[in-house]
């Protein structure tokens, strides 16, 4: 059964305010359970956040004590939504990030509590990482056989729209949309992404990857991604970097989630066109 | 030695629209309007400087509902936080056409926003 790095998003758009007061729900799509796996190492690695208007802190829990110290407010941090930059300016901060990481179980449920300001919006997002995820077998690459079968470099535009309702993942746009370049029958590697503007969390997401969500933040503090994947393979070792046949283009989604409205990060999408198929299948 | 030929400055912002191509069932292309960002700064010798960007999604959501909220009117400040984004591209507009931001009446705040772009800094 193979490794697998999955993407989740939990958010709310007009919080009650107040110590913990809200509860963040999972994105559409996304899970706070974790799933059946073949083992026990299944790790959240990497998390961000941000909060549109104000400091906020979160609470992260997890019913088994095994996990996270305790049920109370388990594990606490704070997005500095208020640095560097101001209030909307940042669009993510880091919670956690390697070599630091919490373990999960299957048939858990993760619980994120939140103190915030009335009517803020707030999202978090995670990386967790599987080593033995049964019923995934999606097309990710090692940065080796990536580069073995390197033909063409292309940085294709695609220009996904975060939901009306802030936290929200937006609708699905296909990496085709904005720019039709992908050669049918040709392979793709996707290393990473730049954007023009920040946005808490970009989300690649097709059939050729189960459907599953993979990405990270797309903050101030964190925008150097045109080879985020790369650098993801690098720090796990687990095959992570996305790849597709230019036929499936209209297949492979993008996302992306904000503590704004509406906002328009306006991805450029970095690749690596491939002689074969790296991974078969 | 400083020049102190531009010391006396007026905050002004300009809401900045964006839009989202799509394609409709029968592969036309179509615009849509997206709040896009709202920028803050100073007009120096004609010039708007920036100071600050925020994306407009939530300040125009936040408006909306404060229209829709409160049936009086509001009052209209400059560089107030609930002035009407059309408002101060209008005043922009007159900065820009050489008037004096008190020349303007309050009821310019109806008109719609102006749709050229930011001056380049």
């Amino acid at each position: 059964m193979p490794p697998a790095i999955i993407l989740n998003t939990y958010s709310k758009a007009s919080t009650t305010g107040g110590t913990f007061a809200d509860t963040l729900t999972a994105n559409s799509g996304d899970s706070l359970s974790i799933p059946l796996t073949g083992n026990n190492d299944n790790r959240i690695f990497k998390m961000w956040g941000s909060d549109s208007a104000h400091v906020a802190e979160l609470a992260l829990t997890d019913s088994r004590t095994d996990s996270i110290h305790d049920p109370q407010f388990g594990v606490r941090s704070n997005p500095a939504a208020l640095v560097p930059g101001g209030a909307g300016a940042v669009g993510s901060h880091t919670l956690l990030s390697g070599p630091a990481d919490i373990q999960v179980y299957p048939g858990d449920t993760l619980t994120m509590t939140v103190t915030t300001t009335a009517s803020d919006a707030i999202l978090v997002s995670t990386l967790t990482k599987y080593a033995d995820l049964p019923g995934v077998s999606g097309q990710f690459a090692r940065w080796e056989q990536v580069q073995a079968l390197r033909d063409t470099t292309i940085g294709v535009r695609c220009a996904p729209v975060a939901s009306g309702t802030a936290g929200a993942y937006g609708t699905a746009r296909a990496i085709n949309a904005d720019d039709s370049r992908w050669t049918g029958g040709k392979y793709y590697a996707i290393l990473g992404w730049t954007q023009q503007l920040v946005c808490t969390t970009i989300a690649f997401a097709g059939q050729a990857w189960g459907n599953n969500k993979i990405g990270g933040p797309g903050g101030a503090l964190t925008l150097d991604t045109t080879n985020y994947f790369v650098d993801l393979y690098h720090e796990t070792g687990i095959p992570c970097i996305p790849v597709f046949n230019g036929y499936d283009a209209g297949n492979v989604f993008l996302y992306a989630a904000d503590d704004t409205a509406s906002a328009s990060p306006k991805v450029d999408v970095w690749a690596y066109e491939l002689s074969s198929n790296p991974v078969g299948g | 030695m400083a020049d102190p030929q531009y010391d006396s400055l007026n905050l002004v912002g300009l809401h900045e629209p964006d839009f989202s191509v799509e394609t409709d069932e029968s592969g036309h292309k179509f615009k849509v309007p997206l709040p896009g960002m709202y920028r803050i700064g100073a007009m120096v010798g004609g010039q708007f400087v920036q100071i600050a960007s925020v994306k407009a999604g939530n300040m125009v959501d936040s408006i909306n509902e404060q229209k829709q909220g409160s049936s009086a009117p509001q009052p209209v400040s400059q560089g107030a936080p609930s002035e009407d984004v059309s408002a101060l591209a209008t005043r922009i507009a007159a900065l820009e056409a050489g008037r004096k931001p008190g020349d303007e009446s309050e009821s310019s705040g109806g008109q719609p926003p102006s749709s050229e772009p930011p001056p380049q800094t």
